[in-house]
């Protein structure tokens, strides 16, 4: 595997089970044990709008498809190790359970890009333990 | 506050000289000092009059109010009121809240508002020559599920607001350019801008992309540093002073958060990702002003990106909801407009100090409304709206200034 040289992310006791589903190329979100309620990003405290349980969650599996909600094409890259990527995309996805996720939009020109498209997950395998979900279109 | 009442006033602003980047001065506490001594001799105060010292910036240093104090020279007096306040482009507004708190509770009598700070960040163009320069700028947002995939700091992530904006409403690149436009003739009448070229849509529109919608033109313009600071107090304390007393009719903010998950997700109270929370931060501060949006003069509006501008436009209530962009055509927001917006250039022109010069906006409309504006001056200016925001478009502050 090539050297992977963007940041990587460091799971934390509280994303480590999204992070392992991931590298099982299984995209999830958390679910209340209490009221019911899914969210992503990883939290101790449920996201429901009238519940504060506190380390009560499931972690769920999500169907991997959404639509693009909104993006950016970028044509200056933050750092030298996104240099050879210019231009890509950089956007956010709605889930089709609902939540929202930032990712990159991959697998097509970005100039192809529109809000309303539907894409699926793609895992990218970075390292051994850790694969990064992105978004392409559905073909 | 009570409606209408003029309870508050600002009595001093000061403003150091702005940094080119890539020239670093002074420190971030430097240009604080800087600028809090002008505003405390614009005021005609004995320095130890200051009892409240708010320090508007989000720099490493957790302790830099404190820092600012010290270099003062005020460490022999203790003070009831020393805050970093941390919230970003919003914090001014909050500023003013807390100092609006301190005061009319009596508190503090005179309290110093500064922010600005340090520069050595450059351009994002010159940091992407650095390995692992993704981070600079980058601290408030998350590494584990946004920065792993290479947003361009604050610009990649404004980008997503312009981008659903002109899907849902239609706005235009022309629409954003038109902010930059006005602002640039305004920013070429003002000594200080960094940037004093005028510019025209065209000249937007063909300035090179970045995080495409935005060109490098619909982007503020860091500096290499500098500082603004203003005086408040209460009526009978303003009244004995140098200057007339511009009043604080109103002061309102709201907060949403930070992330761009969560603000695509929205809130049960219809806010999201460009149905922003301004509009209940507007709010408050024309319900505390008990003055109406047709009243306002002109509008110093944080323009960290030109669709931050057209966003507070329509969710201050200057236009309908959608139509900040045909709102922002055809010399709307130019001096001998209907509302002229950033009269001494904004961030766009003059610069942006620190992590955003949030202060600024409040000493121009303070200058405008003493009428002491020069060849920038609004005709007749008694009202001004200022408006502050954090970022991504997240979190809303406005502020209502009078004069006599």
């Amino acid at each position: 595997m090539a050297e992977y040289l963007k940041p990587i992310p460091v799971p934390s006791p509280v994303s480590r089970p999204y992070w392992e589903g991931c590298r099982r190329h299984v995209l999830q979100a958390q679910q209340c044990r209490t009221c019911g309620h899914r969210w992503m990003y990883p939290s101790r405290v449920c996201h429901g709008p009238d519940c504060a349980a506190l380390d009560n969650s499931d972690w769920v599996p999500l169907s991997g498809r959404g639509e693009v909600y909104t993006f950016s094409v970028h044509h200056q890259a933050p750092s030298v190790e996104w240099a050879e990527d210019v231009p890509y995309v950089f956007g956010v996805v709605r889930l089709e359970e609902g939540m929202f996720l930032s990712t990159n939009v991959v697998g097509i020109d970005p100039a192809d890009v529109r809000i309303g498209m539907p894409v699926e997950v793609v895992f990218d395998d970075v390292t051994d333990e850790i694969a990064i979900p992105r978004f392409r279109p559905v073909a | 506050m009570a409606q209408g009442q003029r309870e508050i006033a600002v009595v001093g602003v000061g403003g150091t000289t702005y940094h080119p980047r890539g020239i670093v001065g002074h420190s971030a506490v430097s240009y604080h000092a800087e600028a809090a001594a002008l505003a405390i001799e614009d005021a005609g105060l004995n320095k130890r009059d200051i009892d409240g010292v708010l320090v508007c910036e989000h720099s490493e240093d957790v302790k830099i109010a404190y820092r600012v104090f010290e270099h003062l020279g005020m460490s022999g007096r203790a003070k009831p009121l020393c805050l970093a306040i941390t919230n970003g482009g919003i914090a001014a507004a909050v500023a003013n809240k807390v100092a609006t708190w301190a005061l009319l509770s009596g508190e503090a009598n005179y309290v110093l508002v500064v922010g600005g700070g340090g520069g050595a960040r450059g351009r994002a163009s010159e940091r992407a020559t650095r390995p692992g320069a993704y981070m600079q700028g980058q601290h408030h947002f998350s590494w584990e599920f946004d920065v792993i995939y290479g947003p361009l700091g604050a610009p990649g992530f404004y980008a997503l607001h312009a981008q659903r904006h002109m899907y849902e409403y239609g706005t235009k690149p022309e629409h954003l350019a038109a902010v930059k436009v006005a602002s640039s003739k305004h920013g070429a009448l003002y000594p200080k801008t960094l940037l004093p070229q005028e510019v025209t849509i065209e000249d937007v529109l063909n300035s090179r992309y970045v995080a495409a919608p935005f060109h490098i033109l619909d982007c503020c313009y860091p500096t290499g540093g500098g500082s603004d600071a203003y005086i408040l107090t209460t009526a009978e304390r303003a009244r004995d002073l140098k200057h007339p007393p511009v009043w604080m009719l109103g002061v309102g903010q709201y907060h949403a958060g930070y992330h761009v998950g969560a603000l695509c997700t929205g809130w049960e109270d219809g806010h999201d990702l460009i149905r922003t929370n301004g509009r209940e931060a507007a709010d408050r501060a024309f319900g505390e002003a008990g003055v109406t949006r047709d009243d306002i003069d002109f509008a110093e509006l944080y323009d960290s990106f030109t669709m931050t501008v057209l966003m507070q436009l329509e969710d201050f209530g200057f236009c309908e909801k959608g139509e900040s962009g045909p709102f922002a055509e055809g010399g709307r927001l130019e001096l001998g407009g209907e509302l002229p917006v950033n009269t001494n250039g904004g961030m766009l022109n003059l610069g942006q100090t620190g992590v955003g010069s949030t202060v600024m906006f409040q000493t121009e409309a303070v200058e405008q409304l003493r009428h002491e504006a020069g060849p920038r001056q609004v005709r007749d200016a008694k009202l001004a709206v200022v408006g502050s925001v954090s970022g991504p478009m997240s979190n809303y502050g406005c502020t209502i200034l009078a004069r006599d």
